[in-house]
């Protein structure tokens, strides 16, 4: 549905001279029609139609149809016999007053010609229709007044019927004219409807106001009759149905009034008009505003299932479903998808319980609190959680990322609205690929291993080669009784240096091993824990349940911070792998960290809910190449200890200490 | 023993150098050292008598590439190798290049020595051979360039018209090529002529 704009000015064009002439002769028409029927003395009348049709021509067209609405006037005047002179000065102020009308109306630039709201309607009522004839009854009465036309002592009576008239005309026939302009639409028109309803409204009206089967209802008061038929146009045939009809009853009864006849039969005679003025007043403003307001509200319901549409499309295609939590009331919506989500049935009825109970027990902690916070009346009111929910109907876990926003209502959240989607599939491909790039990293790990040990084997080869062949030549030359003891010291000297070469490269190596790795600071123990946890969680060795245990207020140690993440990590992924390979699902891994009493030194516990160690496995599982793992080389326990050792601490297992295995290892303090 | 009988030890290691010398020398081998592929190549002079004891992992020319290149220069001399660690792709490819023997360090000395031995008793079957290979190419090299390609087909064993039609040349022009190529190689049948072309290497 679109606006009408109505038309400000411009300049003239050759087809504005139809408009023009056209104007010019309604006005004249429909005064002299209206002033010869519905007219006491033939100058003054409770209905003047002419009022409209002007103040919507300068509506619709622009003001520049003002001479149109002049010289219809001055014509009109001539033909009812008024003198030049009158006609000219009456006409001034029949042509003032639509002018005067539309720049009321226009003034702040957002009146809607098309009526679409009440406050369009009724400012055309109190701005064109009351305020601008004033003006114009004035001008008129006076000219009259002036000219002897009328006796002085009627003027005020007759300044009031002028304006009533203008006014009735402006309220009836302006709408009508700026209504009509497009046909009715055309979803809501029902031809047999609109036939039948405009029968019905002559028929009444002709009961009402023209006496037809007065017989038989005899002293029955009928006048109210009339609010019926218009409230079943309002609602049925909108803004058109209605204004045609006003139109039909006004005629009608001012037939009636004329004829003696009817609801206002004797209301010339004692009111001058004025009950009649009144009821179509009251009737048409009742007719068309309910009118209004009825295709406002089917306007508003077409957008509003528009958008939900709309909503719908744009929910299905991002795969979200919609949920809509009332918080006083404890109970959540949602639609069709979001039930599907959370594997709850179509009919059922959600309450908060019910929605929790299906949040993965694990979940339930962090998803409760990120509610919590979007509850807080002092945050920002919004809500994003991950979680797991368990399927109601069939027990499937899934996946799920809630998106929320709260609503507050004086300081309290009354409601939760939001969108809820499956990442399942999304998470099990970003699982894929950590496990991917963990495999990787395995493998280059075990590359690199490959690589250091082939070096240390060619450089501790060599050596042993010489070793090897200047002890036989040695042991040669004794058995076959050497005649020259220098080349036997020769040999055995070779073989000596040769050994010293091993132990020297050996070093040499453990040296480039650890480069840079050595120096000591006061480290916050609780702290490189926490780091190692989250280390662990994010180089795909996540999955456990951590239980950590900090000793609050804890003294720093002296450690080299990276050295001991390793250890730490080393622990976790120890851990980790025993409880995976015993198939223990997200398993607990403790972890607790505690002052030795009287010794100056701190104590790390890591015990994990794997299977733990047999105290075979436990008594060589610090030797190098000793593993319990398919892929791995046997090497972290053994520089775990090296390095822990190298801090002046000890690492050991505790077997016994079950339910799986249980590392300590301590540090001295910094002080 | 034979008293002229040469080790050769290529090894970038002077201490594995020495010591190994010490340890030939105690079973009277005379042992001749170099410390790079290079120095072997340059100042080798193979005898009748001679084998290389030779490091896979060197800086600059590796084993194998010293290996490539004594194959290249026609020069047979028994192989072997001292690698490591046991790497057997690296072992097979040697010893399908012709390598006597590929031997892990520490390496013990009885073992070191019947390898040295057995590539003595290759030698000896290389230098016989050898023999044979230089008699047959020089005879080959008396050929003109027309009977050197008449003698490469019939060495495949190629009838003589086919030869003729091959050459574009007469089938009578063949078989006088065929008569007079018999005779300067002193080959009795074709077979013999065949294997003389194999001996000269000859492209067949």
């Amino acid at each position: 549905m679109q606006s009408v704009t109505p038309t400000t000015a411009g300049p003239y064009r050759r087809t504005d001279l139809f408009w023009l002439a056209g104007t010019a002769a309604g006005y004249a028409l429909l005064a002299k029609i209206v002033l010869t029927f519905f007219s006491t003395n033939g100058l003054v009348t409770v209905f003047w139609p002419a009022s409209g049709i002007s103040l919507a021509a300068l509506l619709l067209g622009g003001r520049k149809f003002w001479p149109g609405v002049y010289l219809g006037a001055v014509a009109g005047q001539l033909w009812m016999g008024q003198s030049p002179g009158n006609a000219a000065l009456i006409a001034l102020g029949s042509t003032a007053e639509p002018l005067l009308g539309v720049w009321l109306l226009l003034r702040k630039g957002d009146f809607d010609a098309s009526l679409r709201s009440n406050g369009d309607f009724f400012r055309l009522v109190y701005l064109a229709g009351a305020l601008s004839p004033a003006v114009c009854a004035l001008i008129g009465v006076g000219t009259l007044a002036y000219s002897g036309r009328i006796p002085a002592n009627d003027l005020w009576q007759h300044f009031v019927h002028w304006w009533m008239g203008d006014t009735l005309g402006i309220v009836i026939v302006a709408p009508l004219v700026m209504v009509w302009r497009r046909p009715p639409p055309r979803q809501h028109w029902h031809f047999e409807e609109a036939a039948v309803f405009f029968g019905l409204s002559f028929l009444v009206g002709q009961i009402v106001f023209l006496d037809w089967f007065s017989d038989e209802f005899g002293l029955v008061n009928r006048g109210y009759w009339m609010y019926l038929v218009v409230c079943w146009g309002a609602m049925r045939l909108g803004l058109h149905g209605v204004l045609l009809m006003l139109l039909l009853t006004t005629l009608q009864a001012l037939v009636g009034a004329a004829h003696g006849v009817g609801y206002f039969g004797n209301d010339l005679a004692t009111t001058q008009l004025t009950n009649f003025w009144a009821y179509t007043m009251i009737l048409a403003p009742v007719g068309m505003s309910l009118a209004i307001i009825c295709s406002q509200r089917e306007r508003i319901m077409a957008e509003l299932r528009l958008n939900e549409e709309r909503l719908r499309l744009a929910s299905a295609a991002a795969d979200q479903g919609i949920y809509d939590r009332d918080i006083p009331s404890r109970m959540l919506a949602g639609d069709e998808r979001a039930r599907k989500i959370w594997g709850i049935g179509p009919n059922e009825p959600i309450s908060y319980a019910t929605f929790i109970a299906g949040v993965h027990p694990e979940d339930r902690a962090a998803t409760e609190a990120a509610i919590d916070r979007a509850l807080n009346p002092y945050g920002t009111g919004e809500y994003y959680a991950e979680h797991r929910v368990i399927s109601r109907s069939d027990g499937s876990v899934r996946h799920v990322a809630a998106h929320g926003r709260v609503l507050f209502e004086a300081g309290q959240a009354v409601r939760l609205i939001g969108t809820v989607r499956d990442v399942s599939a999304q998470k099990r491909l970003e699982q894929e690929v950590q496990e991917r790039r963990v495999e990787m990293e395995q493998l280059v790990n075990q590359q690199i291993a490959a690589q250091t040990a082939a070096a240390i084997a060619h450089e501790l080869n060599q050596p042993l080669v010489s070793v090897s062949a200047y002890s036989e030549a040695a042991l040669r030359m004794l058995l076959g009784g050497t005649k020259s003891p220098e080349k036997l010291a020769h040999a055995l000297e070779g073989a000596v240096e040769q050994a010293q070469r091993a132990g020297r490269t050996l070093h040499q190596l453990l040296d480039f091993l650890h480069k840079g790795e050595t120096t000591l600071e006061p480290v916050d123990l609780n702290g490189v824990v926490r780091d190692a946890i989250t280390l662990s969680t994010e180089s795909g060795c996540g999955g456990y349940r951590a239980i950590v245990e900090l000793e609050p207020d804890m003294q720093p140690v002296l450690a080299n911070r990276l050295q001991l993440k390793k250890v730490l990590v080393n622990l976790l992924r120890n851990g980790v792998e025993a409880m995976r390979s015993a198939e223990v699902p997200a398993g607990a891994m403790m972890i607790k960290v505690r002052a030795l009493a009287g010794s100056n030194m701190a104590q790390v516990t890591v015990q994990d809910a794997g299977p733990g160690l047999d105290a075979k496995i436990a008594a060589r599982i610090f030797e190098p190449f000793i593993t319990t793992k398919p892929e791995g080389i046997g090497l972290g326990l053994a520089i775990s200890r090296a390095l822990i050792e190298s801090h002046g601490g000890q690492l050991w297992v505790e077997p016994e200490a079950g339910p799986g295995a249980t590392f300590h290892f301590t540090l001295p303090f910094a002080s | 023993m034979n008293e002229s009988a040469t080790v050769f030890v290529v090894d970038d290691d002077p201490a594995v150098r020495d010591s190994l010398t010490l340890l030939l020398e105690q079973e009277t081998f005379s042992v001749e050292t170099f410390d790079s592929g290079e120095s072997f190549l340059a100042a080798c002079r193979p005898t009748r008598h001679c084998c290389a004891i030779v490091d896979m992992r060197m800086p600059g020319m590796d084993g194998m590439q010293l290996q490539a290149e004594l194959s290249k220069r026609r020069i047979p001399l028994p192989l072997i190798f001292l690698t490591g660690h046991g790497d057997i792709p690296l072992s097979v490819r040697a010893i399908k290049a012709g390598a006597v023997d590929f031997l892990t360090k520490p390496v013990t000395g009885a073992v070191l020595l019947e390898s040295v031995r057995m590539a003595f008793v290759e030698s000896a079957r290389l230098s016989v051979e050898t023999e044979a290979n230089q008699t047959a190419t020089a005879r080959v090299a008396t050929l003109t360039e027309r009977e050197r390609e008449v003698m490469v087909l019939a060495a495949r064993g190629m009838p003589n018209k086919e030869i003729a039609r091959h050459l574009g040349i007469s089938h009578r022009t063949v078989e006088i090529h065929k008569a007079r190529i018999m005779n300067k190689i002193a080959a009795e049948t074709v077979l013999d002529l065949a294997r003389i072309a194999q001996a000269s290497g000859l492209p067949f």
